[in-house]
């Protein structure tokens, strides 16, 4: 199930929103909370449900074994069980055939290649398992005795299988200590309003362009505008798909009372790579340097070491987004900017050149986006050629002035949607600040989010191209 | 002043400050809308289609079988798709969605069966892609059907894609015309006599912005009526059949036109909502002069219906005409839908031309003409007609001829 779904939106929500303010206490509804999300993620898994419910079991026993055993024996040896766990699950369910398939490749082997089905959202659940029991073993928070809490947090609907990837001391207090109200419900409302329109009115139609120029193959006759396109639709699409589908997760959240720390902090206005990945998926960035670049030791000894503690950072992530080359490579890509930037001090000094730093980083960032989407390295290398107009093929062509003319309108949305434009309005304009107390900000603030928010169930209705990008992690 | 009293005056000066400032309100219009709409689409969906999603439970039962979790993933796909085929005001979102459309400028509107994905062309035009198709049953088997010994008339009707007129966006490629020029290729081949609209209507100069509905993929009703005087004049001059042996019955002097206007929305329309492409008029041609026919329209279950009366009465269904919902399909008003076999006995032609004629719906308008100047009209629609069938289905009713018109 997906939010942006007639299943999700017209039937889901409504009920679990009912029945969940109509139930007295905290612990029932933390109960009928889990079993919501159980019933959410096995409404797409009927059977890896118990490959989640396993997850959860074994993540609370190794957190009870490592509670209050920081630098112990036991809790050492809960933490290396911890990992061998959750990473065997990931080993078995993600990696094995892409391992065994690279083995036969590079060694001329016939091993048989296990066909295993990727369960959804396997990546961010086995993650936020890991949190869990780190974050105990750190002190950073109690164990939970109650198994039932620890599958509240890690199989909660809104986080549960496209992120963000919620930190286990950054909400644990609010497992039994929130307090849901209105204003949360209706900034939770705003949120996800907000993320659907980015899902249906943006990415879905972008989603359509970066297919078209990318399934079609034979790139080195595309036009250097058309490659262009496809290459900018696909940056587009991914941030607008996972961007608007953070934003329903934590807007849903915040409806429940939860507050989910932000996933995405208008990355395309970076001004060097280092801070791109401070805005760009930072739950998952600040997941791999807080739980492997600082424990590694971060820049603490030495620029080799720094080098070293990089590569194995952004080889992990690469690896995380998905069992393939090019996802790896695409790791390794920003691992090579990221140094350079460490070691010459560009990250402080390309930010006091702004727009120039910013179209260098929209260009590494456009760039690496192509590796991620191609099928293969080759392709990638290939459509990265055509960007470039390595073939001596055009610099435009029919199709470039035919998606340029179809897409021109959701382009300038995009870039309108795509930076701190109209927040900065908001504060800039006296006018608006002024009657932001009073009926016309707010009534056309309301006014927009309700045109939005019926844009998007008029998509959804359409039956436009819908599948989330973050589904397959 | 001393530092209390300062304190004490900083103190009211802000709260004066503030009680002159208005509190901000409550926000209560956007969030009480949202769970409304929440509240209206589960009730409209789900609630009110509940048998439906409580068959589906019987259904998977009986027919899935397999493990619990493999019969659990076929019911929640069944239940997905019922929820996306009854999401409530579907119709009116999809308006909403195709009217964003056109804010966009967008001349493609993808669809979640690629195949009814609306493309607007440069006339304005909503048309569908044609993908290659292979030749019909019917067109491969032509020769045996021409062995049958009653003569055949392949009917190429003009098509809404237009060489060298119609523009598509560059990426996409009709295949009208190559898939036409096939069954020509084949219909020729097999020596099966071939009548092209097309060039017909080129040759008569066809003002070619009124041959098809704006939204509908159909040609007008009144190009069916040209089509069928064309067709007519053709079989005489073949095989004799005197269809025109009395011009008046196929002579438009003598057929009643009326237009409603703005008030049918197409097969392509229908993909988009009105506020993309538009309305279509709507112009209903009866014969002016006495009619009095017998038709039998057999069902897809076997059941026959019969209408006995004038043209309006058994060959117009006056609801698909009466109905003010523009999503009413007005085309349809012919014979009233596409039936494996149908027949009209015209009772004031004896010893007149009988004709069989093998179709999609392009012959709807088209056949219910031909019967004005016709005996006996057979109509058989292959989507829903066993074709192992047919041959003998011709020898048994022998017409003086054979029709085939496919668009």
């Amino acid at each position: 199930m997906v939010f942006s779904s007639v299943e999700f939106l017209c039937g889901f929500l409504p009920v679990v929103l009912l029945l969940y303010f109509l139930l007295p206490g905290r612990r029932l509804k933390n109960r009928f909370l889990l079993l919501a999300s159980l019933g959410f993620y096995a409404w797409g898994e009927p059977l890896y449900v118990l490959l989640m419910l396993a997850c959860i079991a074994g993540n609370w026993a190794l957190g009870l074994l490592a509670d209050g055993r920081r630098g112990a024996l036991p809790g050492r040896a809960a933490l290396c069980l911890m990992l061998l766990f959750n990473l065997s699950l990931l080993g078995v369910f993600k990696y094995a055939g892409f391992v065994i398939e690279s083995l036969n490749a590079a060694f001329a082997l016939a091993l048989p290649v296990p066909e295993v089905v990727l369960p959804i959202g396997i990546s961010f659940f086995t993650f936020q398992g890991m949190s869990y029991v780190i974050d105990v073993y750190r002190g950073e928070a109690k164990a939970r005795r109650n198994l039932l809490d620890v599958g509240l947090y890690v199989a909660f609907f809104p986080q549960l299988i496209a992120g963000p990837i919620v930190r286990y001391n950054t909400i644990a207090a609010e497992i039994d200590g929130r307090r849901e109200n209105w204003q949360d419900l209706c900034a939770g409302i705003d949120l996800f309003i907000i993320g659907l329109a980015k899902k249906m009115l943006l990415a879905n139609n972008f989603a359509i362009v970066a297919d078209k120029l990318f399934n079609a193959g034979g790139y080195a006759s595309l036009s250097v505008g058309a490659a262009w396109l496809g290459a900018i639709a696909y940056t587009l699409q991914i941030y607008f798909d996972f961007g608007g589908y953070s934003d329903m997760a934590i807007g849903l959240g915040r409806m429940f009372g939860f507050h989910f720390l932000p996933n995405f902090n208008y990355p395309y206005i970076s001004r060097s790579v280092t801070e791109f990945w401070r805005r760009w998926h930072m739950s998952l960035s600040g997941w791999f340097r807080d739980y492997v670049y600082i424990p590694l030791g971060g820049n603490r000894r030495g620029r080799g070491r720094q080098v070293l503690n990089l590569f194995i950072v952004w080889l992990l992530t690469g690896l995380w987004h998905g069992a393939n080359w090019t996802f790896l490579a695409w790791g390794l890509y920003y691992c090579l900017f990221l140094v350079i930037e460490k070691l010459t001090g560009l990250s402080e000094k390309l930010p006091k050149v702004p727009v120039l730093s910013n179209l260098l980083v929209l260009l590494v960032v456009i760039c690496g986006w192509v590796l991620f989407r191609a099928p293969d390295i080759a392709g990638a290398g290939e459509y990265l050629g055509a960007m470039f107009g390595v073939f001596g093929n055009p610099l435009t062509d029919e199709t470039f002035f035919y998606q340029l003319g179809e897409n021109k309108v959701q382009l300038m949305l995009a870039a309108l949607a795509a930076t701190p434009v109209l927040p900065w309005l908001a504060k800039k304009l006296p006018r608006l600040q002024t009657f932001a107390w009073g009926l016309p900000f707010g009534c056309c603030r309301d006014l927009f989010l309700l045109l939005l928010l019926l844009l998007g169930l008029a998509s959804l209705a359409k039956g436009s191209f819908n599948p989330f990008i973050y589904f397959n992690f | 002043m001393t530092d209390n009293n300062a304190a004490a005056a900083a103190a009211a000066n802000t709260a004066e400050n503030t009680a002159a400032q208005p509190r901000p309100r409550r926000r209560v219009f956007l969030p009480v809308t949202f769970l409304l709409i929440l509240a209206v689409m589960f009730a409209g969906t789900f609630v009110l289609h509940f048998p439906t999603f409580r068959s589906e439970i019987g259904w998977v039962r009986a027919n899935v079988a397999g493990s619990l979790p493999e019969q659990a993933e076929a019911l929640v796909d069944r239940w997905t798709a019922d929820a996306a085929s009854n999401i409530f005001l579907q119709e009116r979102l999809v308006e909403l969605d195709g009217l964003a459309a056109r804010f966009y400028d967008k001349h493609f509107v993808r669809d979640t069966e690629y195949s009814y994905s609306v493309i607007k062309d440069n006339h304005g035009w909503l048309q569908f892609i044609t993908f290659p198709a292979q030749l019909r049953e019917v067109v491969a088997d032509i020769a045996a059907y021409k062995a049958l010994g009653v003569p055949i008339l392949y009917v190429q009707p003009p098509t809404k894609y237009i060489d060298g007129y119609t523009e598509f966006p560059p990426t996409l490629h009709d295949q009208t015309a190559a898939n036409a020029a096939n069954t020509k290729q084949a219909v020729l081949d097999a020596g099966v006599a071939y009548l092209d609209l097309r060039e017909a209507a080129e040759a008569d100069e066809l003002d070619k912005e009124k041959l098809f509905y704006r939204t509908d993929h159909h040609w007008r009703v009144e190009t069916a009526f040209w089509a069928a005087q064309q067709t007519a004049a053709e079989l005489d001059e073949l095989f004799g059949l005197g269809l025109l042996a009395d011009p008046a019955y196929l002579d438009e002097a003598n057929w009643r036109q009326t237009t409603w206007r703005q008030n049918f929305l197409g097969s392509q329309g229908r993909r988009v909502g009105r506020f993309y492409g538009g309305l279509d008029d709507f112009t209903l041609l009866e014969p002016d002069f006495a009619t009095a026919f017998s038709v039998r329209l057999w069902q897809q279950t076997g059941e026959v219906t019969e209408k006995d009366g004038s043209f309006a009465d058994a060959l117009l269904e006056q609801s698909m005409l009466t109905d003010p919902d523009v999503y009413t399909n007005r085309y349809g008003a012919y014979w009233g839908a596409d039936y494996p076999l149908a027949t009209a006995d015209n009772l004031n032609i004896e010893d007149g031309p009988t004709l069989l004629i093998i179709k999609d719906s392009y012959a709807l308008p088209f056949g219910a003409f031909l019967a004005a100047a016709a005996d006996k009209i057979y109509m058989v629609d292959l989507r829903y007609f066993d074709i192992n069938n047919l041959s003998s289905y011709i020898t048994e009713i022998a017409p003086d001829a054979v029709i085939i018109m496919y668009s």
